[in-house]
């Protein structure tokens, strides 16, 4: 029974050994066995001509097929989700201090200079403050300009719900920048460490 | 001796796709298009079919590049995504009725059986063909559990290690299926086995 047992086992070392996965303690157990073993040795025998069986069995690849592949790749999604430069996220800033310019504008106060800035700016903590969250900031905004509906101009709240879209985009760009280092640099990290 | 540099590594080559040097991309392809027409046409029996899928499948890790985790060997990602795709592809065909037993009729592009024998002349050549038959026949017959395993570590040239990785397998279940599967095989094969 325990004769059998170990067998099998030596059996299947055979396949490994064939195959280049037997560890080297394991080759020298497996001569031993080998020595007794007249099944095991006509096993051994017969292997290397079904390894070269089945790896004769390969196809070729089209001549064309590398460059098929390259020309048909799409614009890399990845290169839009994880931008490599501030451009987008300066653009994004830009058009908002554009808008808070225009909600100032359109309020009807008599603010200009300094204190047409500093309300800019107010308008940015505010809805910073408002906002406390992506998710809130957007209900929070759609609220307000819910509110606006009621008691200002349709123009004013246009353009306060595109501030609070713009608000909420910028957070988003930036936040991605930060929790996702480039992808790049990780696996270039990465490799040099496992190297 | 050659006069070859040593290859770069896998990683190194997306770092550098990631970085906006596509052609580095086009290494991985060349470097892994054998093994994967290889696989995928083991599994689909269809030499263009495997091809428009290795295809498909390089384009979608291509979009996917940046998620590469370099925790794992590229290569048992891209088998990943090629085995789901060859699945996804069978289970289509199943849904369009199309039999499994035998290659698609009036599909000439077949590919080119590889075989190192040195036979020549007619009787050669349909012995070659005999045996590429029989080979093709005799892992088909093979239960799925043996058979993606005897694909993945001949015909897509997998370690164990990376076999195991990706089917989620301990090391030893994956030798053992692998033994097993050869194993019929061979009984199969027999009569190809002596020339």
């Amino acid at each position: 029974m325990q004769h059998d047992q170990d067998h099998n086992v030596y059996l299947e070392w055979l396949y490994l050994e064939a195959d280049g996965g037997l560890a080297g303690s394991d080759r020298a157990l497996l001569q031993r066995h080998l020595l007794s073993c007249a099944e095991c040795r006509r096993e051994r025998e017969q292997l290397p001509a079904l390894f070269d069986l089945l790896s004769s069995g390969r196809v070729e690849v089209r001549e064309d097929f590398a460059d098929r592949v390259m020309s048909s790749l799409p614009p890399a999604g990845w290169e839009a989700r994880h931008p490599r430069t501030w451009t987008a996220a300066a653009a994004v800033l830009a058009v908002l201090i554009g808008l808070s310019a225009l909600l100032v504008g359109l309020s009807g106060g008599e603010l200009e200079g300094v204190g047409a800035v500093v309300a800019i700016a107010e308008l940015f903590r505010s809805t910073i403050t408002a906002g406390s969250g992506l998710l809130a900031a957007s209900w929070h905004g759609l609220g307000m300009a819910i509110g606006e509906v009621v008691v200002g101009s349709p123009v004013q709240t246009g353009v306060f719900a595109l501030f609070v879209l713009g608000v909420n985009v910028l957070f988003v760009r930036l936040l991605m920048r930060s929790w996702r280092r480039p992808v790049a640099e990780r696996l270039g990290r990465d490799s040099k460490r496992s190297g | 001796m050659t006069n070859e540099s040593p290859q770069k590594p896998d990683v190194d080559l997306i770092a550098a796709a990631l970085d906006g040097d596509q052609e580095r991309f086009g290494e991985l392809v060349r470097r892994y298009q054998g093994r994967l027409v290889n696989y995928l046409y083991r599994l689909l029996r269809d030499y263009g079919e495997a091809h428009d899928l290795a295809q498909e499948v390089f384009l979608k890790v291509y979009q996917a590049l940046d998620r590469y985790n370099p925790k794992y060997k590229f290569s048992t990602w891209l088998f990943r995504v090629a085995q789901n795709a060859a699945i996804d592809q069978i289970r289509k065909r199943r849904l369009q009725l199309v039999s499994m037993d035998r290659p698609k009729a009036g599909n000439e592009d077949q590919g080119t059986w590889e075989f190192p024998s040195g036979e020549r002349g007619p009787y050669g050549e349909l012995r070659n063909i005999e045996r590429g038959v029989a080979i093709q026949e005799s892992i088909e017959r093979l239960p799925w559990e043996y058979r993606e395993l005897i694909v993945l570590r001949h015909y897509g040239e997998l370690s164990y290690e990376e076999i195991a990785t990706l089917k989620g397998m301990p090391l030893g279940t994956v030798k053992n299926k692998l033994f097993r599967g050869r194993q019929m095989l061979k009984e199969r094969l027999s009569d190809f086995m002596t020339d």
